[in-house]
């Protein structure tokens, strides 16, 4: 029966008992509370929405005159009808398609294209404004333009940690940009190199026998994993201020470190392999020192390959040709760096006694934020990483480390060979999430003035005033990073489960 | 085996075989005992004098004596446990380096926590880090807080009396709880002779009627959950969880009632900030993260491509990206609709990211729940809202339940990051803090303060996670012991 004919049937149905009516009314309200409740919100919600979204497709709303080549615009009366009649509009249909929904259907695919089509209705309103609202602080409102002609202009501040580039003022900003994401690779790379050495070991020593060690590593995981980031950071580069000397009284290692709270200098390694002659540019010299570093392995693995050609030949002779074939690489490679590298001496140059006075000729310099932010993000992965090593190792199956023992392995053994090759297998996708944590968290740079993408960003959105291109590349730069890492840990993955146990 | 003795040997024939009948109590008092010894020898090395009598020789040499009777307990120690500590070379060593980092780190944190601290910034300026800059300014209606302090206590109350444990596993911390929020109301903010518009008393009996409320609703609800059935103490637990997000709502309507004049979010601060943001967000981002989990698995493609974009751009992100585009970019969206606030922005996008990282949780908790169970539910009739929700979630849930603690601990961690939008949370202000010029530079004191907070709030969620991983039988006790 049509529904037309039903409501027909229940009005001739209540005009023989008016006095139904109340009760059906009561129970209509108490079994659809929650569905009025809902609709009330919904209503409001729209009446705002719709209001607004049609002031936006006004003449001259706001004094501008947006959307002015439109075909129509609304005009006031207009505005005020829409407004009260749409929303009321959009509950209706809402209210009735959840009830129809609510009612229930013995043909889901069905039920699952209408509460499809009723979504569409539901968020209409939403989606209208938002999209208005978009275009038109497109059309006026500076921030929200997308162009990126304010990366081309100078960007009028300058950096401090811009190592292995130099910036001045009137580079532009994508430079800066650039030493940004520099500075910040440069603190994940070693801070992902050294927590994952400080997490196996953690790890590791949380599953000991000896009830000391396993203790502290149990301390030293509690503390640290449940401890804000924020609040490490800020904490180690307090207490570097506290613990270095200051800058008149500085810790000088043998002419060639100097220890201050205003700058730690180390030796500059200055690679001069230019074949013309010519000084090079930082990046060209950091460029030819990893072609010095690949030569040599690149000679190695052809000859190795060479000489693996029937197979791996373990005789004495074999091993003994072995042998002569990385002597003589690592000589290669020393005299290549020997031929390369320079290493330069800081030299702290004072002109008189006041040390205000005094600067640093040559050198490398790493500010104190450097070290609190790898300091901090090390060991807040490396007790990540720990607890993923102790998991790994308490799920493999207890067969394994018995049949290891009862073969006379010592401990040492039975980690080298049994334990941790079978454990890397289900450690790799949880340390690639901690990985990829490890370089969002390199954000918080930004609160102890280390100057990695995201600060950079920052200060680029207070001068130029151009934030969502600004962060719209800040996120595409955070997500391929991330890709970068995922794809690397899902390549080590494929080789390490390639293997089948 | 080889014929030598061991030193673990040599020690229990000094010792004939002593066992001490409560090994676990015995390890507890050798600690205390070590750290009597310390704190007692470190406090003669710093002061003038030792009680009656007038330094009969070199206060250091007599704290070093006191330090070096610690060792006594230490070893104590290391004979009940010999057969771990001393049982061979390596083990030897090992413990002899591990007792050489815990000694000085325990010397370090007495020294530290008992001496060379100053911890009158954290006592002067207990109220800002509690409620925040605005609420301790006179003229501010701190009073709106105590209706959602005597809900809450209720709420805590009958909650913890409901679990079914001994009474005295919440009454003895909840009492040192109460005695210590007690002294730190009663005790004047400033010192006499000054003007204080604080109002002890009134405070105080408002404290105390709190604290009898939570113990009250605490005793009763332990009185009927003690023995009940399990369906029974379900039912209680449903009942408080909407009550729970009623009195969300309720403590921010009692302190900002639209069309009265209260206290904006914009002026909300400290440590309770902290804890409405994070609750909030966990609430909020539970919402969204179910709906884009359940998003992302739909067939229909009008769910599943939003949920999509959502998650992948939002977890693209860090979050110190997100809260600076609520900060800067999303008023601009929002101002016509809805002229929000810092705290609301923060609140929206915090729940956001939450829910993106939620999702990821819970899509693998439907992915693991079998596809029988989907089945059989489509042969009752049921409709697909239905079956997602009575069906899959409470399976998806229970099996991800530990991830999902995880998440809320992140969360509640990540609420000190706000300060980067200018709100005065806990840890803003123990950035400021030490700006004061009574005590200037006490960086140290502030945020280990402000730190231990929160370690202690997530350590308690991580314990609580812990629990619920047993009493769910989800732990997995593999073998894989090493050494």
């Amino acid at each position: 029966m049509s529904y037309i004919g039903r409501f027909r049937d229940y009005v001739t149905e209540v005009g023989k008992q008016p006095d139904k009516l109340l009760f059906h009314i009561r129970d209509f309200l108490f079994n659809n509370w929650l569905l009025i409740i809902f609709i009330y919100f919904y209503y409001r919600l729209c009446v705002n929405f719709l209001r607004q979204a049609l002031l936006l497709l006004q003449d001259g709303a706001n004094g501008v005159p947006q959307f002015y080549d439109w075909i129509f615009a609304l005009t006031n009366p207009a505005i005020d009808t829409l407004s009260f009649w749409l929303p009321v509009l959009f509950s209706s249909v809402v209210f009735s398609g959840v009830y129809y929904l609510k009612s229930g259907s013995f043909n889901p695919k069905e039920s699952d294209r209408n509460a499809q089509y009723l979504s569409v209705v539901a968020l209409t309103p939403f989606i209208l404004y938002f999209v208005l609202q978009l275009v038109y602080l497109n059309q006026t409102d500076k921030s929200w333009y997308f162009g990126l002609e304010y990366m081309d202009e100078n960007s009028g501040f300058q950096l401090s940690n811009d190592w292995p580039w130099e910036t001045e003022l009137q580079d532009s900003r994508w430079k800066f940009y650039a030493v940004g994401i520099s500075n910040a690779v440069r603190v994940v790379l070693i801070s992902i190199l050294f927590c994952t050495i400080i997490g196996v070991f953690v790890g590791v020593a949380r599953l000991s026998n000896n009830l000391l060690l396993s203790k502290l590593a149990e301390g030293y995981v509690e503390f640290f994993r449940n401890m804000p980031l924020v609040v490490q950071l800020f904490f180690w580069l307090t207490i570097l201020g506290d613990i270095l000397p200051r800058f008149n009284e500085m810790w000088i290692l043998w002419d060639w470190v100097f220890i201050s709270n205003r700058t730690i200098m180390f030796p500059r390694i200055i690679v001069d392999f230019c074949f013309f002659g010519s000084s090079c540019d930082p990046f060209r010299n950091l460029f030819s020192l990893i072609i010095v570093f690949i030569i040599p392995f690149v000679v190695l693995h052809v000859l190795t390959r060479r000489l693996d050609r029937d197979g791996v030949d373990d005789s004495d002779e074999g091993l003994r040709q072995r042998m002569y074939l990385w002597v003589g690489t690592l000589l290669l490679l020393s005299l290549l760096l020997k031929w390369a590298v320079e290493i330069e001496q800081p030299v702290l140059v004072q002109p008189n006694l006041g040390y205000a006075s005094w600067y640093f000729e040559g050198g490398e310099e790493v500010s104190s934020p450097f070290i609190a932010l790898m300091i901090g993000l090390t060991i807040y992965t490396s007790v990540q990483v720990a607890e993923i090593v102790r998991g790994s190792i308490q799920s493999l199956p207890r067969g394994q480390v018995e049949a290891a023992i009862s073969l006379g392995l010592s401990p040492f053994q039975r980690l080298r060979l049994v334990i941790l090759p079978q454990a890397l297998r289900s450690m790799i996708p949880p340390l690639n999430n901690q990985y990829l944590n490890c370089w969002k968290n390199s954000s918080l740079a930004m609160i102890i003035s280390f100057s990695d993408h995201f600060s950079v960003t920052t200060t680029i959105v207070n001068n130029a005033g151009q934030a969502v291109p600004a962060f719209i590349m800040l996120l595409i730069t955070y997500q391929v990073g991330s890709m970068m890492i995922s794809g690397i840990m899902n390549y080590i993955n494929s080789r390490v489960t390639s293997v089948k146990i | 085996m080889s014929n030598s003795k061991s030193f673990a040997d040599y020690l229990s024939v000094w010792f004939s075989d002593y066992e001490p009948v409560d090994k676990n109590l015995h390890t507890k008092l050798a600690f205390f005992m070590s750290f009597i010894f310390i704190y007692t020898g470190l406090s003669i090395q710093k002061s003038r004098s030792w009680f009656f009598w007038e330094q009969p020789f070199d206060s250091l040499v007599l704290g070093d004596i006191f330090i070096f009777l610690s060792l006594a307990s230490f070893a104590y120690l290391s004979y009940l446990y010999r057969d771990n500590l001393f049982n061979n070379r390596a083990n030897i060593i090992t413990t002899l380096f591990c007792f050489y980092i815990i000694f000085n780190f325990l010397e370090g944190i007495i020294n530290f926590v008992f001496f060379s601290a100053n911890w009158e910034v954290i006592w002067v300026n207990r109220r800002m880090l509690v409620f925040g800059p605005f609420f301790t300014s006179h003229g501010m209606e701190i009073k709106r807080l105590w209706p959602p302090v005597f809900m809450i206590g209720a709420l805590f109350g009958s909650g913890y009396g409901s679990l079914g444990e001994k009474r005295r596993k919440f009454l003895i911390p909840f009492t040192v709880f109460a005695i210590c929020s007690v002294i730190a109301a009663t005790q004047n903010i400033r010192p006499e002779g000054t003007i204080s518009y604080y109002d002890y008393h009134k405070t105080l009996y408002r404290l105390l009627g709190a604290l009898f409320v939570t113990y009250a609703s605490f005793l009763i609800s332990h009185h009927y959950y003690k023995d009940a059935e399990e369906y029974q103490v379900n039912f209680f637990h449903q009942i408080l969880t909407v009550s729970g997000v009623v009195i969300f709502i309720l403590t921010i309507y009692f302190l900002d009632p639209p069309g009265e004049e209260g206290v904006s979010p914009g002026e909300w601060g400290g440590l309770f900030l902290n804890f409405i943001l994070s609750s909030a967000a966990i609430v909020l981002g539970f919402g969204v993260g179910i709906a884009l989990a359940f998003g992302r698995r739909s067939s229909l493609p009008i769910f599943s491509w939003p949920s999509v974009a959502i998650i992948e751009t939002v977890r693209s992100g860090p979050l110190v990206a997100w809260l600076f585009i609520a900060y800067i970019l999303l008023p601009d969206v929002l101002f016509p609709v809805w002229d929000a606030d810092r705290v609301s922005r923060t609140i929206l996008i915090l729940s956001l990211f939450s829910g993106c990282y939620l999702a990821e949780i819970l899509r693998g908790g439907i992915q693991a729940v079998p596809a029988g169970q989907q089945e059989a539910a489509l042969s009752l009739g049921l409709s697909t809202t239905e079956i997602n929700m009575l069906i899959i979630l409470p399976q998806a849930i229970r099996t991800t339940m530990p991830a999902i603690v995880s998440n809320m601990i992140g969360l509640w961690k990540d609420t000190s990051l706000i300060h980067l939008l200018g709100i005065h949370d806990a840890f803003q202000v123990a950035k400021v803090l030490p700006a004061q010029w009574e005590f200037v530079g006490l960086y140290p004191e502030a945020l280990l303060f402000v730190g231990m907070i929160f370690w202690i709030v997530s350590f308690y969620l991580s314990k609580i996670s812990q629990r619920i991983e047993k009493s769910l039988g989800l732990k997995n006790e593999g073998g894989g012991e090493m050494t």
